[in-house]
């Protein structure tokens, strides 16, 4: 084996965004001593937003640029664009369709959260410059787990965007809540990352390869008997593993801990970018490395267990919150049980319980249905967690859902947008929410076993009109609670208005986002 | 006796095991964090194990990696820990319980 000089140079071409982004968070971290006072803070806030904005233009400059510049990537994996290979010749990062657009996803949430923390951080006197370098680091780690299908890379991945994160939820050191939330999920996640990486450690024993191409190619040729047993427990680990990461009851207990004690705009990068990344490695693992019929059969009734569990517990929890936050974070975890649909319809086909031709068809739309989902949820939750924002003034927390009283009469725009997301968030028509759902029922509705997941989505989304539309009735129907403004920035603004423009630009005209994210169900060579 | 892949296993899923129940059973946040540690150690050790028995080099080349993360998240939990002790002078996780539900 001879270093190839052209293949590094051109693996690095393909990583232009997250180096130009690593670039990017080591300016910030050698500035931030230098950063002394709220106007250099702000720069430094705005530098970072207009970094991550650079690094998604470079992403689509790439994507509009890809057509025959290098040729089909690999025999293994012709559906992509680009494949990073190591020394056993097979990818162990894959530039496609589907790193692509949730790599945008991940750019967009950590710009919205950029935007919308900037006063935030101000009035908990957290804004130390450094506090945009771990965010950008974090952005990082979750595009290179977006594109990793090997062991290593995605657990290199996964843990530079987790130990950035736990920084961040503890970042307001003085606050109890801060820290309380970031032992919390700290000590869970880091477990979680133990339990994933002791289910790699087994499904390398039973294979001989921590590639999820060549775990696949191991499981169409067949396993020995021998291995079986360690395959299933493999399984198991990973599952509970990837619960843990994207916060599927029963493994959901950190959520609203950590939800609530972060700082807010911690929060929201938590809400979409973190989910996002970890749905991506979900969806990597099961859905190429575990593609065939016999472990699919193991792992879809798993999540399809965790589907009903998440979304029912979320739903009915978040009935009983008087934190707003919470009530968010509570409504995520049902939120990940939807988009948990389109995994378990993409696993029965391959398990084989949807017959031809509906089985293709399955596959491809649990699939992108997931990304949509991404997509239409990552708007949805940052424009809710910042008009949360917006509620944050010196001396109120702001953080009840009693803040929201009167928001209608004291502003308007603003209570009408909240409306906007709250209803994307139940998933009435003309919004995100609606869109993403209905590709996650059409998907699930396939067959194969899992329509009652379809039913009890429909039935839990009527209870959780009841809590979203609490918040509404706050805004719209009662007396001021304090007469305090509201903390109104140009970035804030910004930031909201961006949510809103992109939950209702999916609702009101979906074609381009629908065509942009069917592209990405090339998973599966 | 010769070393076979069944003792690698059964050692591993020992110190699995022991992490799991030291996780939940102990409220010092410090044990806790030394119980995780168990958790990806001992997958670091079915990684060799397995990389001996195959055989295959790419464990090994994964554990370095594993290694190398698992020191960069103790320098992480420990400044939780210690910002934790700074403003509760504990470290007793059940004593962290502001929020409930």
């Amino acid at each position: 084996m001879t270093f190839d000089t052209a293949s590094y140079v051109r693996d690095l071409y393909w990583l232009i965004p997250e180096l130009w982004l690593t670039l990017v968070g080591f300016a910030l971290l050698a500035a931030s001593p230098y950063i002394r006072d709220g106007a250099g803070r702000r720069i430094a806030a705005w530098a970072s937003a207009a970094g991550q904005a650079v690094a998604l233009v470079l992403l689509f400059a790439l994507y509009a640029g890809v057509s025959g510049v290098f040729g089909p990537a690999t025999p293994e994996a012709p559906g992509a664009i680009y494949a990073m290979q190591f020394a056993h010749g097979r990818p162990l990062l894959l530039i496609d369709g589907f790193a692509i657009v949730l790599k945008a996803v991940v750019l967009v949430a950590g710009i919205l959260a950029t935007l919308m923390g900037i006063r935030l951080l101000e009035t908990e006197r957290i804004g130390r410059g450094e506090f945009h370098a771990v965010l950008v680091f974090a952005v990082v780690g979750a595009m290179f787990l977006i594109s990793s299908t090997d062991f290593i890379t995605i657990f290199v991945g996964l843990e530079t965007m987790s130990l950035s994160v736990y920084l961040l939820v503890g970042w307001a050191k003085d606050s109890r809540k801060s820290n309380e939330a970031a032992l919390k999920y700290f000590l869970l996640g880091a477990f979680a990352g133990g339990l994933l990486l002791y289910g790699m450690s087994l499904a390398y024993g039973a294979t001989g390869t921590t590639n999820l191409f060549g775990l696949q190619q191991a499981l169409a040729a067949g396993t020995p008997e021998s291995g079986r047993w360690l395959l299933t427990l493999a399984i198991l680990f990973m599952v509970v593993g990837c619960g843990f990461k994207i916060a599927a009851v029963p493994f959901h207990v950190w959520t609203p801990d950590a939800y609530e004690g972060a700082p807010t705009l911690v929060t929201s990068f938590m809400a979409t970018a973190v989910k996002t990344a970890a749905f991506a490695m979900a969806l990597r693992i099961f859905l190429l490395g575990f593609d065939a019929p016999a472990q699919a059969a193991q792992w879809t009734w798993l999540f399809g267990i965790l589907a009903a569990l998440s979304m029912t517990v979320g739903n009915v929890i978040a009935v009983l919150q008087d934190n707003v936050k919470r009530m968010l974070a509570y409504s995520s975890i049902a939120h990940v049980g939807y988009a948990l649909m389109g995994l378990v319809a993409a696993g029965a086909a391959l398990a084989g319980w949807i017959p031809e031709p509906q089985r293709s068809l399955a596959i491809e739309l649990g699939q992108s249905s997931v990304v949509l989902y991404m997509v239409a949820y990552a708007f949805t939750a940052a424009g809710a967690f910042a008009v949360v924002i917006l509620l944050r003034r010196e001396g109120i927390e702001g953080d009840r859902i009693d803040d929201f009283s009167g928001m209608a009469r004291r502003a308007p725009g603003t209570a009408a947008v909240m409306l906007v997301f709250l209803l994307s968030l139940a998933g009435i028509p003309a919004t995100a929410g609606f869109i993403g759902k209905w590709w996650l029922f059409a998907s699930v509705l396939q067959g194969g076993g899992y329509r009652w997941l379809a039913v009890l989505a429909a039935l839990n989304t009527a209870v959780s009109l009841y809590y979203y539309l609490r918040v509404a009735v706050r805004m719209y129907m009662e007396i001021p609670a304090d007469e305090l403004p509201y903390a109104v920035t140009p970035s804030l603004t910004a930031a909201v208005a961006l949510a809103a423009i992109g939950t209702l630009a999916i609702g009101l005209w979906p074609e381009p986002v629908l065509r942009l994210v069917s592209g990405t169900a090339q998973l599966l060579p | 006796m010769t070393l076979a892949i069944e003792h690698v296993l059964v050692t591993s899923a020992a110190m699995l095991t022991v992490g799991m129940i030291g996780l939940l059973v102990r409220r010092n946040a410090i044990i806790m964090f030394m119980a995780v540690e168990l958790v990806l150690n001992a997958a670091n050790l079915n990684l060799i194990g397995f990389s001996r028995f195959l055989p295959d080099p790419i464990g090994q080349v994964f554990v370095v990696f594993v290694i190398v993360i698992a020191a960069a998240e103790v320098a992480v939990g420990l400044a939780i820990v210690l910002a934790l002790y700074r403003n509760r002078d504990t470290v007793m996780v059940d004593e962290a319980s502001t929020m409930k539900w």
